[in-house]
């Protein structure tokens, strides 16, 4: 059976809109009077989908879409709408309502528009699903030295390693912020060879140096290797650079209060404080990074 | 620098609009009288951006939305939306439209929603460019016994394969239709025993929910629901690999037809085993017949096509 929330203040748009749904008998429908009691109602049980009125007292439509998208993200929205309250309805579509029927249609688009969106949020959940059948994924990239990719590549394995269960909220923040530094260093400091004692002195001629290097052989030709190998038990990342290389010995000791100013050092200092493990590999080209699921190896038993 | 193409048959809105964004955003702005001309600039103007008014003649903006979202789906429009148009707005954002801006709040609300927008429309595309940067791609999974999960893993397959451009839009098709064959068998011919011609009998139901079919009742009683199907994943740009393992109790590999011969099986089985041996440049069983592995290999322009 699938659930639906009906919610409107007045009780004959309610039946209204709940007779039309209970056409289909493989529809449950359950009511609310308002938004507040919607929200109290899908505290106790989450339904399928809401189908809310724009205006009503207590809490309108407009606010209920908002906070049915924060504490309900996978509940999907239906608006009725009258005319005259389109502007809100405009605004409740680009807050997050998946779609909208106008009352005087509510009989010829109701069930059909219902099923449709139902259908898109059936095929979603079903893609949440599957990252829970993922036991293990591994890719290789390669990147040029375009920042512009850095971005995105961080939000992916953020997500990637989130929803692997190898971290919460905060520690997928970190988990990001100890990749960017990995893979900003490779870019700036390995291929490009820019120091950041640069970066210290004269933020301007930095910023120059980067933009001739990327166009300059030996450097333009330089590319990022990353890797990444993620299980149940632990995410893995290689970034490996191919530039001279460094020696990680001889950075300032980031833990020197004299040097926690500076800036160099600064990213190995946060790679090492965020991750679970950081060494350095070649020449010091290569940066390996593992962040370890909380709670570790006592739950590998119960991992598939 | 982005290039925004403003949309609006008043040639004195059109002008409003375009200082905005000059003003508050590094941008070159571009201008089209309505949405036929919109159209026909979309090549040499290629655009980062539409703002778009509603209300136009010979094409409105509703209509517009439409057309860039069929043609360009990759540029993003945001609406100007005059007192009074808020129904053709809502019509207009269910068909695709990113934002919009009410004509009274254009100033203060304009440059901001245009940011936003633009950002959005670049992260998409950072995504995009980041699958063309992947040069090895491997995932295994274990599913249980539920076909719902079937269709979201060759979207991801295909996904992948699109991003190292392996194969055509013909090939990727291919593709999908091999690998879902093959995870069908796996789960109902393999783990939960069951005839390809009782699913047919059972038809889309199956893939649905609630009711009590044999797929259903398997799925839940021993020894089936032990069962698990595992599937590995290897895509690079050379080539994509799949193997598929049940848990079920195989089948003699040796009556497996030969191209054209397919009664050696049950015609549904041997249908998709057909289809796996034709989509694929490699197709073969393990002893036991619980596993199979299928490769496909990169599109070379040179070879002839496969039959």
């Amino acid at each position: 059976m699938t659930a639906i929330l009906v919610v409107d203040d007045s009780a004959v748009d309610r039946h209204l809109v709940g007779g039309l749904l209970e056409r289909d008998t493989a529809l449950r429908v359950d009511y609310a009077t308002d938004g507040a009691d919607a929200l109290r109602k899908m505290g106790a049980a989450v339904p399928d989908l809401v189908v809310t009125d724009l205006m009503m007292p207590e809490m309108d439509g407009l606010q209920l879409v908002s906070a049915v998208r924060s504490k309900f993200p996978y509940v999907p929205v239906i608006l009725t709408t009258s005319q005259g309250n389109e502007e809100i309805a405009v605004q409740a579509l680009q807050q997050g309502a998946a779609s909208y029927v106008p009352k005087h249609a509510l009989a010829r688009r109701l069930l059909d528009t219902v099923h449709r969106v139902l259908a898109v949020s059936c095929r979603e959940r079903s893609y949440l699903r599957l990252w829970n059948c993922i036991s293990v994924a591994e890719y290789a990239l390669e990147l040029d030295n375009d920042s512009s990719l850095i971005g995105p590549l961080v939000t992916y394995l953020q997500e990637h390693v989130s929803r692997m269960g190898l971290c919460d909220e905060t520690d997928r923040m970190r988990v990001g912020v100890a990749l960017e530094e990995a893979l900003t260093n490779a870019m700036y400091h390995g291929n490009l060879q820019v120091g950041s004692e640069l970066r210290e002195d004269d933020d301007r001629a930095y910023c120059a140096l980067v933009e001739a290097r990327r166009n300059q052989v030996p450097y333009k030709e330089r590319r990022i290797h990353v890797r990444a190998r993620l299980s149940r038990d632990e995410a893995v990342f290689v970034v490996r650079d191919e530039g001279t290389g460094f020696d990680p010995s001889g950075l300032p000791d980031p833990t020197d209060p004299a040097n926690l100013e500076r800036v160099s050092g600064r990213g190995i200092l946060l790679m090492r404080t965020f991750m679970d493990e950081v060494s350095f590999r070649g020449m010091g080209n290569e940066v390996v990074l593992t962040k370890r699921r909380p709670g570790g190896l006592n739950l590998v038993a119960n991992g598939r | 620098m982005a290039t925004i193409l403003v949309v609006d048959d008043s040639a004195v809105d059109r002008r409003l609009v375009g200082g905005l964004l000059e003003k508050s955003a590094v941008c070159t702005v571009q201008y089209a009288a309505n949405g036929v001309e919109a159209l026909a600039r979309m090549k040499e103007v290629a655009p980062d951006l539409i703002v778009t008014d509603l209300n136009m003649p010979t094409m409105d903006g509703l209509e517009l939305v439409k057309s860039i979202r069929a043609r360009h789906p990759d540029v993003p429009l945001v609406l100007v939306t005059a007192y009074g148009s808020e129904a053709l707005a809502l019509e207009a954002l269910e068909h695709g439209a990113a934002s919009y801006v009410p004509k009274s709040q254009l100033a203060e609300r304009l440059p901001r929603t245009v940011d936003e927008v633009l950002a959005m429309a670049r992260t998409d595309r950072g995504a995009k460019q980041l699958l063309t940067c992947l040069v090895r791609s491997e995932f295994q999974f274990v599913l249980d016994n539920d076909p719902a999960m079937i269709d979201p893993l060759i979207d991801l397959v295909q996904q992948i394969v699109a991003g190292m451009g392996l194969c055509d839009f013909t090939g990727r098709l291919q593709t999908g239709i091999a690998l879902k064959e093959a995870l069908l068998n796996a789960v109902f011919h393999g783990n939960l025993e069951i005839s390809r011609e009782q699913i047919q009998a059972v038809g889309d139901r199956l893939i649905g929910e609630g009711d009590a079919s044999l797929a259903d009742q398997r799925r839940s009683q021993p020894p089936y629901c032990g069962r698990r199907v595992y599937v590995y994943v290897t895509v690079s740009p050379a080539e994509a690999r799949f193997v598929v393992r049940d848990e079920g109790r195989g089948f003699d590999v040796a009556a497996v037809p030969v191209p054209g011969d397919p009664n050696a099986l049950e015609p549904e089985r041997g249908r998709g085993l057909s289809l796996m041996r034709n989509f694929m440049d490699e197709l073969r069983f393990n002893e036991t017949g619980n596993e199979v592995t299928m490769v496909k290999r990169r599109d070379d322009n040179d070879s002839n096509p496969r039959g």
